[in-house]
């Protein structure tokens, strides 16, 4: 778990990443903060409130770096309301095939079945690295230099926060992305069988390349997917 | 008198974009407005473009004295502050709380070096664009030895269905002036740059792989800003002599593992 650089809410400095934070965990407990835009407004201050009120004795509407709030917000959502949040936490890189399929937009999991049946075919051993993670882990991930977005077509959900991913990432269980992949053909293959079910492959991207990525929307449509995951 | 007048306040005035002599003496910053981010002070410099054809947007960081972390819209940047004084008697009538701030260009920032922070195609990025944040809209330099300067150009790109919403990112290297930059590469993420004699290495990031960026290293030859050699998938570029630099090869295995090892890079 990440930790604040400074105090979100009521007085806080309100540093846009730790406000998206804590805009991400208020919904993950049930809370309702508005929109998770980094921008922390009467909604978030209420939300604070309401989440504190349940959980810890003293409410103030502000979340301080390593204090009780962010504690409990920190962790995972425990009662049955909110079962379904604790579901799809954790590492989704770790998640079980089944369950990486599942965190996908329904449309797109049979075009990724159909991909990875015409890998096996031709012998490859395909496995989903990605399909969903988090909005969380990906802020995790630009903070730490390890991505170039803050948000992509894996973080995509539901406005209640189901995952529902528009992408996924497939590599060879053999090879990752290490150089036989490349000298046996799997990312050729990959984005032959990609484009063939009607998806945009990442090898074709001349400024920022991907090869184990595919998608079912095109780029352009990055903000209108934002949006509709209620982001 | 008038006409004298005139004619003093008009040599006291410098651009930005032409500034090449004397870019560390100090300025006089006619300043319009200040914001936090940069897309704001953008706007109120093109506001004020139609009669300050010099407007630009100043970060206060690349001034000795000034408040760290402001972008400035100013009007116009003069070498004294009798012109800065001049100019600023005229903006009042459009911006009645405009000021003046002295400012004292760090060696190390882009108005030291004497490039735009801003470069002019920022404007055109779509405002409800998902992954621009401020960084990605000033430019930066780094200044590799006591004469040169790698300039890192941050522009956009409006090409369709881009995967990265057309940030780019240009490396330019120069000696002195920036009018006598060479363009090193046309597009290249989070450049990193060494130098050693004539020689430069510098890294870009090129793919993504797991949750994993992975780098290119290019060598280039400055005086002729030809590239001699290029080495996928190695980042951390460091020369050991003239003929030898050295770099981590970078590899992901199947559980999405980033290993870095040694390599040498024969030159």
């Amino acid at each position: 778990m990440a930790e604040l650089n400074g105090s979100v809410g009521f007085g806080g400095q309100n540093l846009r990443d730790d406000v998206i934070a804590v805009q991400t965990l208020l919904k993950k407990h049930g809370a309702d903060p508005g929109r998770v835009d980094g921008v922390c407004g009467p909604k978030t201050i209420a939300a604070i409130n309401a989440f504190q009120k349940r959980t810890i004795v003293h409410a103030d509407g502000r979340v301080d770096a390593g204090g009780a709030t962010w504690r409990k917000l920190s962790a995972q959502p425990g009662h049955a309301a909110h079962a379904a949040a604790g579901y799809w936490s954790g590492d989704s890189s770790k998640w079980t095939q089944e369950k990486k399929m599942q965190s996908m937009d329904p449309q797109l999991r049979p075009k990724v079945q159909t991909i990875l049946n015409t890998l096996r075919a031709k012998g490859f051993q395909p496995k989903i690295f990605f399909g969903w993670r988090s909005v969380q882990v990906q802020q995790e991930l630009y903070n730490m230099g390890r991505s170039k977005v803050r948000f992509s077509f894996h973080n995509a959900q539901k406005p209640d926060g189901t995952p529902n991913a528009y992408a996924a990432d497939i590599i060879d269980s053999r090879w990752g992305w290490d150089p036989p992949a490349k000298q046996n053909g799997f990312w050729d293959a990959l984005g032959k069988a990609a484009k063939d079910v009607g998806l945009v492959w990442g090898g074709d991207w001349a400024s920022f390349r991907d090869e184990a990525h595919v998608q079912s929307r095109q780029n352009g449509e990055l903000a209108a997917v934002k949006k509709e995951s209620g982001l | 008198m008038r006409r004298m007048g005139l004619l003093l306040l008009l040599t006291g005035v410098v651009g930005v974009a032409t500034c090449v002599q004397g870019q560390n003496q100090a300025k006089w910053l006619v300043i319009a407005a200040s914001q936090r981010e940069v897309v704001p002070a953008l706007e109120a410099s093109r506001k004020l473009q139609a009669r300050w054809p010099h407007a630009t947007v100043v970060a206060s960081t690349d001034c000795e004295g000034l408040r760290p972390g402001l972008h400035l819209a100013v009007a116009e940047m003069a070498t004294n502050r009798a012109g800065a004084d001049a100019a600023l008697q005229k903006l009042k009538s459009e911006v009645p709380d405009a000021y003046v701030r002295e400012c004292r260009p760090k060696v190390d920032s882009t108005l030291g070096a004497g490039v735009p922070l801003v470069d002019p195609s920022i404007a055109d990025v779509p405002s409800d664009s998902v992954n621009w944040s401020d960084r990605d809209r000033v430019s930066s330099v780094v200044k590799v030895s006591d004469v040169s300067y790698v300039w890192i150009k941050r522009w956009y790109s409006p090409t369709a269905d881009d995967p990265l919403e057309g940030r780019r990112e240009s490396v330019l290297y120069f000696e002195g002036s920036p009018e006598n930059a060479k363009e090193l590469q046309a597009s290249c993420t989070d450049a990193q740059a060494v130098q050693h004699g004539h020689l430069l290495a510098l890294s870009c990031t090129r793919e993504n792989a797991g949750d994993n960026l992975l780098h290119e290293i290019t060598i280039f030859d400055t005086p002729s800003g030809k590239a001699l050699k290029s080495v996928q998938r190695c980042r951390e570029p460091a020369f050991v002599t003239s003929t030898e630099v050295t770099c981590k090869a970078e590899s992901v295995n199947a559980q999405g593992k980033l290993k870095l090892e040694a390599k040498r890079i024969p030159l």
